[in-house]
């Protein structure tokens, strides 16, 4: 297995700045330490799909395309009817459906390459996003836990709220460094540090 | 500002969306038809004033296609549906 290295290793090593009040209120970081795959059925096939996932022992899957669901070291979110986003701390259960998985019922691909994860923290950070995001990210809307596939800076980003001032953003990892410059640049006022996480639990 | 419902997502600004065409037109059957049916059918549009039935694709979101009927003249929204279940009631 290749060893994973990060585009925004660089941007990693530039550190924070103060914003105009001499504070620092967000925290921009890059999550690492986790996997990612899309589980999609055919026409027809989602029910079979599930039916197979549960006999391999994976959690069940959501019903809507609202919130993420945990399970232990899991996280399944619903993208559309039959597609769904799969993210662990391991791949060693989606290696385990990747093998045994009925290649007619659906298939499963592996993103965890294709995706970067971001994490965006602070008191701003809802003011930060809601500059580049067209929703609404009042807690009474989006909640906790609640994620929106959406874009940002014209680029295709899944959005979750991870905790009342924690968010995550999942981006292509072509367009990482461009979601990161917007970041920083939209940091700016508000002042900022720059981390770099390893996912314990999702 | 055109906000349109996303069966999938939810409301949504019209700019994560992309247009695909007018949804009532029907393509010519691979093999069948002249040249001038085809010219017709990928260079020739009716511009209609009103109601309109519309592909769309959510780009920026779940990516799947929709059918959406839009008021051409005021670009108020109105029923929308995957495109896919369109498919498979026809």
């Amino acid at each position: 297995m290749p060893e994973r290295h990060s585009v925004l290793e660089s941007h990693l090593q530039a550190g924070g700045r103060d914003g105009v009040d001499g504070a620092r209120s967000l925290r921009l970081a890059e999550l690492r330490g986790w996997h990612l795959c899309q589980l999609a059925a055919f026409a027809g096939t989602d029910d079979a799909l599930r039916a197979q996932l549960q006999a391999l022992a994976i959690p069940a899957l959501p019903q809507d395309s609202l919130m993420f669901i945990a399970d232990g070291e899991s996280r399944f979110c619903r993208l559309a009817p039959g597609r769904y986003l799969w993210a662990a701390t391991t791949d060693t259960a989606m290696q385990r459906v990747m093998r045994e998985l009925d290649p007619a019922a659906g298939c499963v691909t592996l993103l965890s390459a294709a995706r970067l994860r971001l994490v965006v923290e602070g008191a701003a950070a809802r003011e930060l996003l809601s500059r580049g995001i067209a929703l609404d990210l009042h807690p009474a809307v989006f909640a906790v836990g609640q994620f929106a596939q959406t874009g940002l800076h014209h680029i295709p980003v899944l959005l979750e709220r991870v905790g009342e001032q924690r968010y995550a953003l999942y981006v292509p990892t072509t367009w990482a460094v461009s979601v990161w410059e917007w970041l920083i640049d939209a940091a700016l006022p508000f002042g900022y540090d720059i981390g770099i996480e390893t996912a314990s639990g999702l | 500002m055109l906000i349109i419902h996303c069966p999938n997502c939810g409301e949504r600004h019209y700019t994560e969306f992309r247009y695909g065409g007018d949804a009532n037109r029907k393509r010519p059957a691979h093999g069948s038809g002249g040249l001038a049916e085809w010219h017709d059918h990928v260079f020739v549009f009716d511009n209609p004033k009103g109601a309109h039935r519309e592909y769309w694709q959510h780009v920026l979101g779940c990516r799947d296609w929709l059918v959406l009927e839009r008021d051409t003249a005021t670009n108020t929204p109105g029923v929308v549906r995957l495109a896919r279940d369109e498919v498979a009631q026809r």
